[in-house]
């Protein structure tokens, strides 16, 4: 059959179009790998003896076999001293995927400011600053004093008072019970706390509708109740790069971790006993 | 949502013309069939002429085969009917005042005229008007599928303005709206998802296919609930002169259809099933696997009197599988739809009633191969009525529609807190349009629908508006607009930067804090006949969308409730050509669109600059080339469609990350928490796809009552790599349908 004009047109186009279109480009490049490639997370406390940073390369896919190997050089410098550390990872399998941590077994010394790098064998490095505290001593102004008396407790090496993190409590019936206070400066510029010891007993064990019915006179616990004749701080005093004590975890970068993701920070933490006069009740 | 005095007129309007009685003069209602099998014939052109044979009125008939002409002056008349391809009836009339004269006319093929005819009926197939377009069974068919007939999906994605993600998951995002701002219809009966898992199939077939009104924006007020598409359905009636069936099967699926009369002329069946293979034969044909598996289930009763048409439909469809191999997210959607639609005609009645009541599922779930994670469902009981009063020589179309909803998801999230939800809703709605012709060049139709949903304290204000101009007083020259403002109180939530899931959590808005989606469409068209055998048609869009529901940017691969909400808008324009000379036939589509929303950056969670974040979402297709040909030399029929898109934008990952919160958590025991780091939002582009399916077939009549057709093709004829998926978690891409090789092979009797 004659077909006539379209016909004869429609096909050569169509074998053109093929030949032309079929070449064109078809890659894509998925990831954005300009900036960041590891990610750091990990702390040094102080008071342990072995402190543990986890390393990852987060251009790896989420698949067990694929984060079965790190390859990344990671070294600690204390940038007081000069000394450099090469840290050796472990890897272990945690969940799903495998981990690799990178255990720091030697001392870490306080208000030392030390950088922990990471780097993976294209050069690309994730750096993090950290700044220890010094280990941080706590003092009441107001000792044995009756549970009505309100006590100050002074951190004097906190310079802000925002890195620190506390809470105070006591022993009642072989329990713990314990609330977080809001650490302030006091008028002298002093990082501080200040409690009442039966105001603190009332608040854990009355709820808010109770407090309306005279605690004072008819306190649900009273202060010669309890286990021990003191009160108990915990306090943690975060370093400078943790101002706030938040976890400053971006989703695209790291405030603390140049050129990479998670947290690198440090802390000291402590208890501190407060004496009172539990014997007095009113 | 406006506080609008003329929410009450329409209101008041609306009950006045339900108890507003016709005039004395006498009308004419009549249904228009095929002798041959009893299927309406929608087109017929009605004519009654007084006697020295002028016209007195005329009209041509519905979808349903129904038309109804009004004012008639007492006297005698000659009724004609005609239809391109069937002879043409005649009948004297006597008509008396205030008589409703009712005719049910079969129309007989016309023998003699059948080679013209043949050709004629390809003519303006698919009838476009203003992002308005009437899709045949025919114009199905000339789309090569990879199955035994056409299918409606493979159709809707060679439309210029629909673009889908890949070809699987069978979502349809049309003119910058998303899936879940469609409204679909099949008999009146509202339903979710009817497309598989595989994008090259819907629930519907052509064989089962009366038309579909398909709707890219620019809707009338008949039409409310959504605010981008409508795609409207009506299935074919079965047989009433004869049994009929066929039986097929390809490598993908494979089909039995089966009709036939119950009672000769007045009850007829039809019965139609699919079933996936491909997961059986994907791997031989292509060395790929592709585990999806799915069902449709159709099936249409109707029974008819002189003076009413009844019909019952029912629809199950089951899609399962994964759209990415690679990843073990399983997921499944189901569709059920069962519904009765009477239209009432008869002498008593001042005017026809139009009633439908059904009822409506939808499931859709996603989990491992083992345990359902997230659940989402949907119960919905609907009535509707629809009725029509003539003004002088205007119709007044006007109706209610009632919905009565239950939704409720369960979303268990690994690593997160469980959620869930349920939630019931009414929504009421009623509208009515004019559709007034002041001259033979124009047609103008103002309308207005209201909708109130419980919950909310006012009732919607939602203007529509449809206008045609014929300079030459004929169709071969149109221009012609539609406009509308449009509400939606149910949104569907995805996460639409993971191309790997389309699991939608459906939920009404949340009537005290979310803003109710509503967009503004406006569109210009032009369309222009060419002799009988060429159409193009030109047309410019622009849709505003504002507070579209869109997920939260949250690092962490999951899917929240709470959404936040983007304005969005839309513009573009497409043309289309298309030549018809038998036996040659080619369509040729371009399609240009722009997608932008903005959003506010703290509610998106988006971490990028600035207050407002702006960008072109996922379904943001900028070019698109679609060709569709066909020639028929030999008793074989050739088929081609070739189609270009360019590349979707996409989302880059800065990585994946195992976060650790320090330092509540410790590194040497705690395993950490996956998130996955996104880059800027879409700030990339997928590379261009293209793909090229033919097909050769031919029917080969076994015997006088059995015939065998016989359809060979490829799918990416030419092997090309387009992208559909690439895999953050464990990098590696996925792509569409390789080379596809297939012979589909469909025995009918009759």
């Amino acid at each position: 059959m004659k077909s006539g004009f379209p016909y004869q047109i429609i096909l050569p186009a169509v074998f053109i179009s093929v030949m032309v279109f079929s070449s064109c480009d078809n890659t894509i490049q998925p990831f954005e790998d300009e900036d960041a490639v590891l990610s750091i997370y990990g702390y040094f406390k102080l008071s342990d003896s072995t402190h543990y940073i986890r390393v990852r390369d987060i251009n790896q896919p989420l698949e067990v076999e694929a984060t079965k190997e790190l390859d990344a050089d990671v070294t600690l410098e204390n940038l007081e001293n000069g000394n450099i550390m090469s840290l050796n990872g472990h890897t272990e399998l945690m969940g799903e995927l495998y981990a690799h941590n990178f255990p720091v077994d030697k001392p870490v010394q306080p208000r030392t400011k030390y950088r922990l790098t990471a780097e993976n064998p294209d050069g690309k490095k994730a750096v993090s600053y950290t700044t220890t505290p010094p280990f941080t001593q706590a003092e009441a102004l107001q000792v044995d004093e009756h549970c009505t008396t309100e006590v100050e407790v002074i951190f004097p090496e906190v310079e802000k008072s925002s890195r620190l993190c506390t809470r105070v409590g006591f022993f009642y019936r072989n329990n713990f019970y314990s609330l977080g206070y809001h650490p302030e400066e006091n008028e002298d510029g002093i990082t501080s706390i200040q409690f009442e010891p039966q105001g603190l007993i009332n608040i854990i064990f009355l709820d808010e509708f109770e407090l309306c019915h005279h605690p004072y006179e008819n306190p649900p616990v009273r202060c010669n109740e309890l286990d021990e004749d003191h009160f108990r701080i915990e306090y943690r005093h975060y370093g400078p790069e943790w101002d706030g004590y938040r976890i400053p975890v971006s989703p695209v970068e790291s405030i603390d971790v140049k050129r990479g993701l998670g947290f690198f920070g440090a802390f000291y933490d402590n208890l501190y006993d407060v004496p009172v006069d539990t014997a007095f009740v009113y | 949502m406006v506080k609008n005095p003329l929410n009450l007129l329409f209101l008041f309007s609306f009950v006045l013309l339900a108890f507003t009685k016709q005039s004395d003069e006498a009308q004419i209602r009549v249904v228009v069939n095929s002798a041959e099998d009893g299927t309406p014939l929608p087109g017929a052109n009605v004519i009654v002429l007084d006697q020295q044979d002028e016209i007195v009125t005329a009209g041509s008939t519905n979808r349903d085969g129904y038309v109804q002409l009004t004012h008639i002056p007492a006297g005698d008349y000659t009724l004609e009917v005609r239809f391109l391809g069937y002879e043409t009836y005649e009948e004297e009339l006597t008509l008396r005042d205030g008589q409703n004269l009712i005719r049910r006319v079969s129309l007989t093929t016309a023998v003699e005229q059948l080679d013209e005819v043949v050709v004629e009926a390809f003519e303006g197939g698919a009838y476009r008007q203003a992002g308005r377009q009437t899709v045949s069974p025919a114009d199905l068919g000339r789309v090569p599928t990879p199955g035994p007939g056409g299918d409606l999906a493979m159709y809707l994605q060679s439309l210029p303005g629909i673009t889908t993600t890949g070809d699987r998951g069978g979502e349809l995002f049309v003119r910058g709206g998303t899936p879940s701002q469609n409204i679909i219809l099949v008999d009146h009966i509202p339903v979710t998802q009817p497309f598989h898992i595989s994008s090259l199939f819907s629930a519907f077939p052509a064989s089962v296919i009366h038309d579909v009104e398909f709707y890219a924006g620019g809707f009338g007020a008949e039409y409310t609930g959504g605010v981008s598409s409508v795609l409207d359905i009506t299935m074919r009636q079965g047989n009433m002169k004869d049994v009929s069936g066929e039986a097929a099967v390809s490598p993908y699926l494979a089909s039995a259809l089966v009709e036939g009369p119950l009672e000769t002329d007045r009850q007829s069946l039809l019965i139609s099933a699919r079933r996936s293979l491909i997961d059986r034969f994907s791997e031989p044909l292509t060395g790929e696997e592709v585990p999806v598996d799915f069902y449709d289930l159709n099936l249409r009763y109707t029974y008819q009197l002189p003076n009413f048409t009844c019909s019952a439909t029912a629809l199950h469809t089951y899609d399962e599988g994964q759209i990415n191999p690679l990843r073990e997210t399983t997921l499944s959607w189901s569709n059920t739809a069962l519904g009765g639609r009477c239209l009432l005609f008869g002498e008593a009645l001042d005017h026809p009633f139009d009633v439908s009541i059904g009822f409506s599922r939808f499931t859709n779930t996603e989990g491992t191969p083992d345990q359902v994670e997230r659940r989402s469902e949907i119960n919905l009981i609907h009535f509707r009525m629809d009725r029509q009063y003539n003004l002088t020589e205007h119709p007044i179309h006007y109706g209610l529609r009632w919905d009565l909803a239950r939704y409720n998801a369960e979303l268990d999230e690994r690593f997160f807190d469980f959620e869930d939800f349920e939630s019931r809703i009414a929504n009421f709605r009623a509208f009515g349009a004019l559709e007034w012709e002041p001259s033979d060049r124009f047609t103008i139709i103002p309308g207005l629908t209201s909708q109130f949903t419980t919950g909310k304290f006012a009732p919607t204000f939602e203007p529509r508006l449809r206008m045609t101009f014929r300079p030459d007083g004929s169709e071969r020259r149109e221009f012609s607009i539609a406009a509308g403002r449009y509400y939606q109180m149910v949104e569907g939530i995805s996460d639409e930067r993971d191309a790997g899931t389309v699991f939608n959590i459906w939920k009404p808005m949340d009537t005290i804090s979310d803003p109710e989606p509503w967009a503004l469409h406006g569109i210009i068209g032009y369309r222009r006949q060419l002799g009988r055998r060429f159409e193009a048609t030109v047309e410019g869009y622009l849709k505003n969308h504002r507070n579209i529901p869109v997920s939260k940017w949250t690092p962490e691969a999951r899917l929240e409730l709470e959404t936040a909400f983007a304005d969005g808008i839309t513009y573009g324009a497409d043309i289309r050509m298309e030549y018809n000379r038998r036996p040659f036939y080619l369509l040729l589509g371009y399609d240009w669109s722009v997608v932008t929303y903005e959003a506010a950056t703290d509610d998106l969670g988006a971490w990028v600059a600035g207050d407002l974040f702006r960008y072109h979402p996922a379904h943001d297709q900028r070019h698109q080339v679609n060709a569709i040909t066909s020639y028929d030399i030999g008793g074989y029929t050739a088929s081609l469609r070739w189609e270009l898109q360019t590349g979707l934008p996409y989302t880059r990952i800065r990585g994946n990350d195992v976060a650790i919160p320090i330092p509540n958590e410790n590194p040497s025991v705690f395993p950490g928490t996956v998130v996955t780091i996104f880059d800027e939002p879409f700030g990339a582009r997928l590379p261009a796809t293209h793909r090229l399916d033919v097909s050769v077939e031919r029917t080969f009549n076994l015997s006088p009552r059995v015939s065998l057709l016989a359809d060979a093709g490829v799918i990416n004829l030419y092997n090309r790599n387009n992208i559909f998926y690439y895999d953050s978690r464990t990098f590696q891409r996925m792509d569409q349908t390789p080379l596809l090789p297939y012979l589909a092979l469909t025995a009918t009797f009759n």
